[in-house]
Order: structure tokens, then C-alpha cells, then sequence
């Protein structure tokens, strides 16, 4: 038992439908998980969750040993590192502000906040002239970085990231990606990814988990899904993503 | 009549609200404790008051006039609770509208009165009847010289004071006394009835005897040949709680004006727009005095624009501190949130004017700044809550869920992120509010609050656009300053992350 997170027979209903059907997962410590699968397939679900923005109908959860409750939600949501599409910067405070928030409600000293920042824009080079800036006048890619900072600054067992690159542009998203997969490296940071893009679960996880219609249907390299498909849904999906050479 | 206690605790916060506001009144309206002269809505009653104002201080007892109050309801039970020590009044009206007791003698009179612990002076000398007033050129045209004559000319137009309308000794019994059908009855306001009248729109209105108007616009007096209307000796109602020596100055008073000389006074205060003057001109004829100085204007408005300020900056502040926590509560949605939303709605609906008349007779408020100050809270509360609500509902969900990600509590959210997130639509509802209580304060002056109503009223009784402008201007430039302080106040208050 030395997965960071364990789903056992997990449920969540949203109005009469499904949206994850007795999951069953476990998030191996150090390793990059991607969570892939069509709109609407329950991924995001699953890291909404962990969080505990939605709360599960039946099954069991845990985060390193200890149950995900209500009681204990708070204690862990200080152990996670949370990164949605947008970002989630919020408006009226500045980069630095964004940064300071949470480390500030957790007591640590001015000093140590601002040490933690400096050593955070090295590894995710961000420009430290930018921490002053407000989110709407940083770019796209830049607003990213800062998310990923925020999320990173208490030093998270474990990083959940919603589609983080989703919005930027392509040339933004490929350096973004390199420049996280080195950091996740550096820090062998567990990372929980969700992504509607295989290319970007390939490149960047160590095992991927295919969903749909609220099931996991292939763990996984993605070797194992192209060459062994479990049924016609894995072939057609690995299949739709095309690569640029097969044009 | 006693007040109703409340028998739960369950009203705890709004009864801490109204300690809050007596504290900030007792702050700021009251001083020493002189004798408080309560008027009417029309010139006679001013220039009585102002009589015993100085007939009292004359006597070294200091004196306040609470000008035009409102009608004989409001005032009868601002005396009868102690909000006001004394104000002039009718026979007719005492027998008919106080007591309900139609054509009582001045004893029987007296001792019901004494019964609710109520004193009254002797009549002073003259007989102020309701009396119906027309052209004397559209009189004489059509050969109508009393009451009785009108019945044969449903076609005229008559314009009667909303009192007038209602009273018991009023237009009701006299039209059926008199058989009176005509076609056409409007409600209109005694001094814009005058103007009304003289323009021809018009052609018949209920009046004082004593009116100067009577005289100034040549009306004719149709006679009361049936005897309909009472006697209404002007007399001053006091608390028997008044001094001894307050009671003398009031009751030397007795038997001291005639018809006359009471029209004269009327016309003087009309003319000089100053009932002060009229009073001082009463007591120069019978004795020496000091020459009467006249408050400057520069001092009036200061006083009006400062009292001004007062009922809508404290009414503000209430609506404030009450209002900022219903709207979050409100913000949160299902029932609880919909009964705020939908009762601070309601209380937006009740006409302004309605909602001071449904607050004077309760205990508690009565004639006073503290009941201008609640209504106009009550006002400003709806915006505030309104945009609290919806600016923290407006916030976009994935900010709302970061905040909680990041393992914010929630006080530290509401503090942290999502009160600065709405500062722009929470400003906006207090600026809203602002600026409705600097308008709705003008009506504090009905019930004798204050404010630059003061002017406005006065002007609408005498029917003189001059004073009325004095109180309208000063109000209308006053909330283009609040909008623009408020303008100022965005800039600082609002992150400047949302002003990009």
C-alpha cells in the first residue's frame, strides 16, 4: 500500500447520470499519472474530488493512508497542489500577492515566503520583474507559470493539474510542457494530470488512464494502449489523434 | 395604549440596530432640554408656534419649533408621547379628530384631555372655522353666495386638501349635510390648492377663515347657512408635565389676537416668507422687545445641508453595517436568501412619504430624526443587499474553487477573495443608497427632522418657487457631490487588479 492515493469503488452522481462509476485507482508517489479521455468522461472529476469541490456518493478514498472526509479535507488540501485551465489567478491580487496567499494563511514568515518565490521562478522561469504585475497583464503563458508556482510554493506531496495547458496557443503549450516535465523531474514530484490531448499524456506521464463514460477502461504506457487495446473505444481513441506525419 | 413589549429575544438584532441609532442620535441631534413647539403643515400654525416660542422665552424658558410636523395625528400623538411639549390647535378639531366626540363643550373638552394627561389653554381670541372659498369674479357670475347655492352647480370644480377629504367634520358629513354631488373632487395640497384655484383649474377649495390668501387673491367666503362647520378657537394644547412658568407664558397668551389681527400676522409672514418676523411683529405692537435678526441665509443652508448630511449619513451607515452581511447571507441563495432579497424589496415599495406615516405612531419613534433615520435606512438597505448578493454570486466558479483549493477557510475566502472580488458592485449599492437618501432626506422635514426639506416644505406651503429652490438646489447638487465622492472612493476601495 504505497500509493499516495487510493480510489476504492468510487461513485459520484450528478443529477441522474454518472459522472465516475466505481472507480477503483491508485496514484504511484514520484510518477506523472495522466487521466485522458473525452469530454464529459469523469477526469476531471476525479481531481475535483481529491480536493473535495465535490463530495463521492459511495466508495472510499484515501490520501496517504488517512480517509478523505469532511473532517480531514482541510489538513489535506494543504498537502496538494491544485492547477486548473484558466489558471484561477485571482484578479485583484498581484503575481507575488497570488504566491503569498496561501503560505501567509499557514503562518510562514515573510522571509521564507519570499526565498520560496525566488526559488520558484528559477525552476519555472518566470521573470521575477513580472511578480509585481497584476493577472490581467501577464500573458496567457506566463499567468500558467504563476498558477504553477502557487501551487507549488508550500511543497505539495501531490500536484493536480485540470487541463492546465488547454487554453495557450501551440509554440506556448510546447514549452510549457518541456519546461514542467523537467521540474516534475527535479522535484520527482507526484503529478495527477488530466488532458484531452494524447500527444501531451504521452510526452509527459509515466502511466496513462484512459476513461470513458465515467470508467477507467486501460492503464497503462502508451505503448500498451497502441499496441494491446482492451476493446474498440482504446483503438478508436488512440486512433483519432493522428500525428502530423501521418498527413 | 400602552407600547407592546416584545416577549422574545429573537429580535435581538434589530434591537441592538436601534440602540446603535439612539446612541448616534443622543451623539449628534440632542442638547440641553427646552420646551419643544410642535406646528402644522400651514402658516397659522408656524406663526403660533413661533408666539410661543417667544412668549416663552420672554419668560427665560428656552424654546425649539419643530416646523410643520405634518397633520393633527401625527402631532396629537407626538404630544400625547412627549416627542413635542406644545403645539396649536382647534376646538373643532380637538372635539372631532382627537377625541371623536362631535360638539363637545370646552369642559367636557378640557377634561378629557386632562384624562391623557393633556392641557389647554384658553382660546386666544379668535375663530379659525373651515370655510369654502371661491373667485369672487366666478361667484358673482354664476350668483353663489353661500354653501347651500353650490348644490345647484354640479358642474364646478372642487379642489380640497387631503385632510379636508378625511376628517370627520369634513367634506363627507358636509357634502351630505348640504346634499352636494359634484361631479369632480380632487385631492391637492392646501398651497398649490390657492394657485390652483386662482388659475381657474379649480373653482372651489376648502380654506382657513383666517387665511391671509382670502384676502390677497380676493376670494369670496361662501356662508355656511346650515351652521355645518364647529367652532375652532385657536387654543395651545401642552403636557401637563410643562413648568408652572412654561403654562403662564403659554396662558398669558389667552384672549390676545382677533380674526384680524391674525389675518394681518398670516399675510405678514406670507409676504416676508419669515414666520419669526410675523411673531416678533405680535409682540412689538403689545410690548418692546429686541429687534428681531434674522437667521442670514449662509447660516440656514449650513444648518440644513450639516442636519442633511447627519439623517443621510447615519441612515447610511446603518444600511451599511446592516446590509453588507444580509447580502452575503442572501448570496448563499435558497430560502433564507430569498426572504431578505424579497423583504428588503417590499420595504423599497412603500411610498417614502407612507412608510414615516406608518413609523411615527409607533412606540419608540414618533415625531423625530430617529424615525427619518430608520425610514431612510430601511431605503437604503435593498441596493446594498442586492448588490452584495449578486456581486459575490457573479464570481466565476473556477475563482471561487481556487480559493478553495487552496485550503482558504471559509472567512479567509470571504475576506481574502471574494468581498474584494464584489468591491465594485458592493460600492455600487452603497452609492445607489447614497444618493436615494440624500433625495428621500427632503422628507425628513415633514416630521420635523430637519434637512434641507425644510426649505422645500415651507415653500410648498407658501406657494413660493424662491424657497423652494433654496432646499432643491442645495439637495440636487449635494448628491452630484455624493457621486462624485463616492466616483473618488471607487479608486481607492477597488483593487486596482479590477480596474485594468
Amino acid at each position: 500500500m504505497n500509493a499516495l492515493v487510493h480510489f476504492r469503488d468510487v461513485s459520484k452522481i450528478f443529477g441522474n447520470d454518472f459522472a465516475i462509476r466505481e472507480v477503483n485507482l491508485e496514484i504511484e508517489r514520484g510518477q506523472i499519472t495522466a487521466l485522458i479521455g473525452p469530454s464529459g468522461c469523469g477526469k476531471s472529476t476525479i481531481l475535483r474530488l481529491i480536493v473535495g469541490l465535490v463530495v463521492a456518493e459511495t466508495g472510499e478514498m484515501q490520501f496517504d493512508g488517512e480517509r478523505i472526509t469532511a473532517g480531514t479535507i482541510m489538513k489535506i488540501r494543504r498537502r496538494l497542489g491544485y492547477v486548473i485551465q484558466d489558471g484561477g489567478l485571482f484578479p485583484h491580487l498581484t503575481a507575488r500577492q497570488n504566491l503569498a496567499l496561501q503560505p501567509r494563511l499557514f503562518r510562514k514568515s515573510r522571509d521564507e515566503i519570499e526565498k520560496r518565490i525566488m526559488e520558484l521562478c528559477e525552476l519555472t522561469k518566470f521573470p521575477s520583474s513580472g511578480l509585481d504585475r497584476y493577472p490581467l497583464e501577464l500573458s496567457g503563458g506566463q499567468r500558467q507559470r504563476v498558477s504553477l508556482m502557487r501551487a507549488l510554493m508550500l511543497s505539495p506531496e501531490l500536484l493536480l493539474l485540470d487541463e492546465p495547458f488547454a487554453a495557450l496557443d501551440p509554440l506556448v503549450r510546447m514549452n510549457l510542457q518541456r519546461d514542467l516535465k523537467e521540474i516534475c523531474a527535479r522535484l520527482q514530484q507526484t503529478v495527477l494530470l488530466v488532458t484531452h490531448d494524447l500527444a501531451e499524456a504521452a510526452f509527459l506521464a509515466d502511466e496513462i488512464a484512459l476513461m470513458n463514460e465515467g470508467r477507467i477502461v486501460q492503464r497503462g504506457s502508451i505503448a500498451d494502449l497502441r499496441a494491446k487495446p482492451a476493446n474498440e473505444f482504446v483503438r478508436e481513441f488512440v486512433n483519432a489523434q493522428r500525428g502530423l506525419v501521418q498527413l | 395604549m400602552t407600547p407592546p413589549q416584545s416577549s422574545s429575544g429573537g429580535l435581538s438584532p434589530s434591537r441592538s440596530l436601534v440602540a446603535l441609532a439612539s446612541l448616534l442620535l443622543s451623539a449628534t441631534l440632542v442638547s440641553a432640554d427646552p420646551v419643544i413647539i410642535g406646528s402644522k403643515k400651514f402658516t397659522e400654525s408656524y406663526v403660533l408656534a413661533e408666539i410661543a416660542k417667544l412668549s416663552l422665552e420672554k419668560a427665560g424658558i428656552k424654546a425649539e419649533h419643530r416646523q410643520g410636523m405634518g397633520g393633527t395625528i401625527i402631532l396629537w400623538e407626538a404630544l400625547r408621547r412627549g416627542g413635542i411639549d406644545v403645539y396649536p390647535e382647534y376646538t373643532g378639531t380637538i372635539a372631532e379628530e382627537v377625541l371623536k366626540q362631535p360638539g363637545a363643550s370646552i369642559a367636557q373638552i378640557s377634561n378629557a384631555l386632562s384624562a391623557q394627561g393633556i392641557a389647554m389653554t384658553n382660546d386666544l381670541g379668535f375663530n379659525n372655522t373651515y370655510a369654502l372659498v371661491m373667485r369672487r369674479d366666478r361667484s358673482e357670475q354664476l350668483g353663489l353666495k353661500t354653501i347651500s347655492d353650490l348644490r345647484a352647480h354640479r358642474e364646478l370644480k372642487f379642489g380640497l386638501t387631503h385632510e379636508f377629504l378625511e376628517r370627520r367634520d369634513g367634506w363627507r358629513p358636509l357634502s351630505e349635510r348640504y346634499q352636494l354631488a359634484p361631479t369632480e373632487v380632487l385631492g391637492i395640497d392646501h398651497a398649490l390648492g390657492y394657485a390652483a384655484l386662482r388659475k381657474g383649474e379649480i373653482d372651489v377649495k376648502d380654506a382657513y377663515s383666517t387665511d391671509a390668501k382670502i384676502g390677497d387673491y380676493g376670494l369670496v367666503t361662501l356662508i355656511d347657512d346650515l351652521r355645518f362647520f364647529p367652532q375652532y378657537k385657536a387654543v395651545f394644547l401642552y403636557r401637563k408635565t410643562l413648568t408652572p412658568p412654561a403654562s403662564h407664558a403659554l396662558n398669558d397668551l389667552s384672549n390676545s389676537i382677533d380674526e384680524a389681527r391674525m389675518i394681518r400676522l398670516n399675510s405678514k409672514a406670507e409676504r416676508t416668507k419669515n414666520y419669526a418676523a410675523a411673531a416678533q411683529q405680535f409682540f412689538g405692537t403689545t410690548e418692546n422687545t429686541t429687534p428681531f435678526v434674522s437667521e442670514t441665509f449662509r447660516n440656514k443652508l449650513l444648518r440644513w445641508v450639516t442636519r442633511h448630511l447627519e439623517l443621510a449619513g447615519i441612515s447610511l451607515l446603518l444600511a451599511i453595517i446592516v446590509g453588507l452581511p444580509l447580502g452575503i447571507i442572501a448570496s448563499r441563495g435558497g430560502s433564507i436568501g430569498h426572504v431578505i432579497l424579497g423583504i428588503t424589496g417590499v420595504v423599497q415599495t412603500i411610498p417614502s412619504l407612507a412608510l414615516l406615516a406608518l413609523l411615527v405612531p409607533l412606540p419608540f419613534f414618533g415625531i423625530s430624526a430617529r424615525t427619518a433615520i430608520v425610514a431612510l435606512f430601511l431605503y437604503g438597505l435593498l441596493p446594498i443587499v442586492r448588490n452584495t448578493a449578486t456581486g459575490l454570486q457573479d464570481i466565476a466558479r473556477p475563482l471561487r474553487e481556487s480559493a478553495i483549493a487552496l485550503g482558504l477557510t471559509a472567512g479567509q475566502r470571504l475576506r481574502k477573495i471574494f468581498l474584494p472580488l464584489a468591491s465594485r458592485s458592493i460600492l455600487a449599492g452603497i452609492k445607489t443608497s447614497a444618493v436615494i437618501n440624500i433625495g428621500t432626506a427632503t422628507l425628513a422635514a415633514l416630521i420635523g427632522a430637519g434637512g434641507l426639506g425644510e426649505p422645500i416644505i415651507s415653500g410648498l406651503n407658501l406657494n413660493d418657487h424662491v424657497t423652494i429652490l433654496e432646499g432643491a438646489i442645495p439637495a440636487a447638487l449635494l448628491a452630484l457631490l455624493v457621486q462624485f465622492f463616492f466616483d473618488l472612493l471607487d479608486r481607492v476601495l477597488i483593487p486596482r487588479g479590477l480596474r485594468l
